[in-house]
């Protein structure tokens, strides 16, 4: 009786001392530098464990609307009337304003937010109206919060500039 | 007698209905504007309420963009006369100006001030593919010009003379209520009738301007442009696609309760209205030409 409890506490003792050795033998986990485009800013350089889930939703929502935004290309489609916008710029005009909504709720956002204007307004490919309004919401935005001063304006072309501050 | 109350409720509603139709319906007879017979009914009432609105702005502007449009200031009053000056005639989409438009003579047209920058065939085969908008007296009118030809044309019961740009006749088709209005939203929203404004005075500004500069004509957009290779831009300062962004910007402002898809969207006509504006743009002379 006295052999068997001595056998059960040397064998409970036993395991948890390997349980302790292995915790400490296992090294920590180093954040991982994230960088998702080779246009980033050295600042969006962010650590992959602090992007909570809302950020998450939101650059993934992001990256799928910047997929489907207008291209120059839709403006050469036979029999289009090209005195007024592109009914695809009404479109895109939708989802801004959507995502308008979402940053006002969620200031938390609003990196993410400053993230995807800027992707938005260099994307060379898109139409140009759509990249100077990009550009516009960039710099009311980045005013907005603070932001303005590490933003590199010289990153994006004059004509985009003069458009987007006449709005 | 809780059937007598749903009828006297029912009664209110309607005659609210009544009320409020009667307050902008016939509007732009009573502004003096023409809507020939071809606007179906539902469209004529949106166009009665846009005028309406305009008739009812007051806002604060920048001094270059009452320079821009040749007024003392962005009230309705001002902004109407503005338009009625250059818009008479409003026709619906199944109007057929070929069917309308008779060439009744030859006249000499001042060589001089011949204009050369856009065919009239292109302009108009351009502007055949889908009706958003037109100002067909303007281009009726310069097409008379390049061939040397006094135009008539049929509308609104009456045979007018096509002797200027200011002739003021323009086609709207079913595009500038649906395809034009803010996704998801009514046609009757307050932005959809702002934004449809801006059109108006895109329009009416084709109403303006001599010599090569008569209907103020846009411009080849160059090969670096998004629009490349089309008569989609503008050369003028104060051309139609700046009074576009002129209206864009100022209406906007009156546009308070505007959700932020309304708000970008305007952004967005906006942007696309400057984005024409082609570098070295000059200020042109918008005196309308008239022959004898």
């Amino acid at each position: 009786m006295v052999i068997g409890f001595g056998s059960l506490l040397g064998i409970y003792l036993a395991e948890r001392f390997q349980t302790t050795k292995a915790k400490v033998a296992t090294p920590a986990p180093e954040p991982v530098q994230v960088v998702e485009q080779k246009d980033a800013h050295p600042e969006e350089v962010r650590p992959l464990p602090d992007i909570s889930s809302e950020e998450l939703a939101f650059r993934e929502r992001a990256l799928r609307v910047l997929e489907d935004f207008p291209k120059k290309s839709v403006l050469k489609e036979k029999d289009r009337e090209l005195h007024k916008p592109p009914k695809e710029l009404i479109d895109a005009s939708g989802e801004l304003g959507a995502i308008e909504d979402l940053l006002d709720k969620n200031p938390e956002l609003t990196k993410e937010g400053l993230r995807f204007y800027r992707r938005c307004a260099l994307k060379e490919d898109l139409l140009t109206s759509l990249r100077a309004l990009c550009l516009h919401n960039l710099k009311t935005r980045a005013k907005k919060s603070g932001f303005d001063k590490k933003i590199r304006w010289s990153d994006f072309p004059d004509h985009l500039h003069r458009i987007s501050d006449k709005l | 007698m809780w059937k007598n109350s749903f009828l006297l409720f029912v009664v209110g509603a309607l005659a609210l209905i009544g009320c409020q139709k009667n307050t902008t319906s016939g509007f732009s007879t009573k502004v003096g504007i023409v809507l020939d017979s071809t606007v179906p009914e539902d469209q004529r009432n949106l166009i009665d309420q846009d005028l309406y609105n305009l008739s009812q702005l007051n806002l604060s502007v920048t001094s270059s963009d009452l320079q821009v449009l040749n007024i003392n200031s962005f009230s309705g009053s001002e902004m109407v006369s503005w338009f009625k000056t250059r818009v008479s005639y409003i026709v619906g989409e199944s109007f057929d100006y070929s069917e309308q438009a008779y060439i009744v003579g030859t006249v000499s047209y001042r060589p001089q001030i011949y204009a050369s920058t856009l065919l009239d065939n292109d302009f108009l085969a351009q502007n055949s593919l889908v009706t958003i908008m037109v100002n067909i007296g303007s281009a009726l009118y310069r097409y008379g010009k390049n061939n040397s030809r006094v135009l008539t044309l049929d509308v609104g019961g009456q045979t007018l003379y096509i002797k200027s740009p200011r002739i003021g006749v323009i086609q709207i088709g079913e595009g500038l209520f649906t395809s034009w209005s803010v996704r998801n939203t009514a046609r009757d929203t307050l932005a959809n009738s702002l934004i449809r404004l801006s059109v108006f005075f895109h329009e009416a500004r084709h109403s303006d301007g001599n010599g090569d500069n008569v209907t103020f004509p846009h411009a080849l957009c160059p090969d670096w442009h998004d629009y490349s290779g089309n008569y989609s831009c503008d050369n003028s300062a104060n051309g139609p696609y700046v009074v576009d962004s002129i209206m864009l910007k100022n209406l906007r402002n009156a546009c308070t309760n505007c959700s932020n898809t309304e708000i970008q969207t305007f952004k967005a006509f906006q942007a696309d209205a400057e984005s024409r504006l082609l570098p070295n743009s000059t200020f042109k002379d918008v005196r309308p030409e008239q022959i004898p």
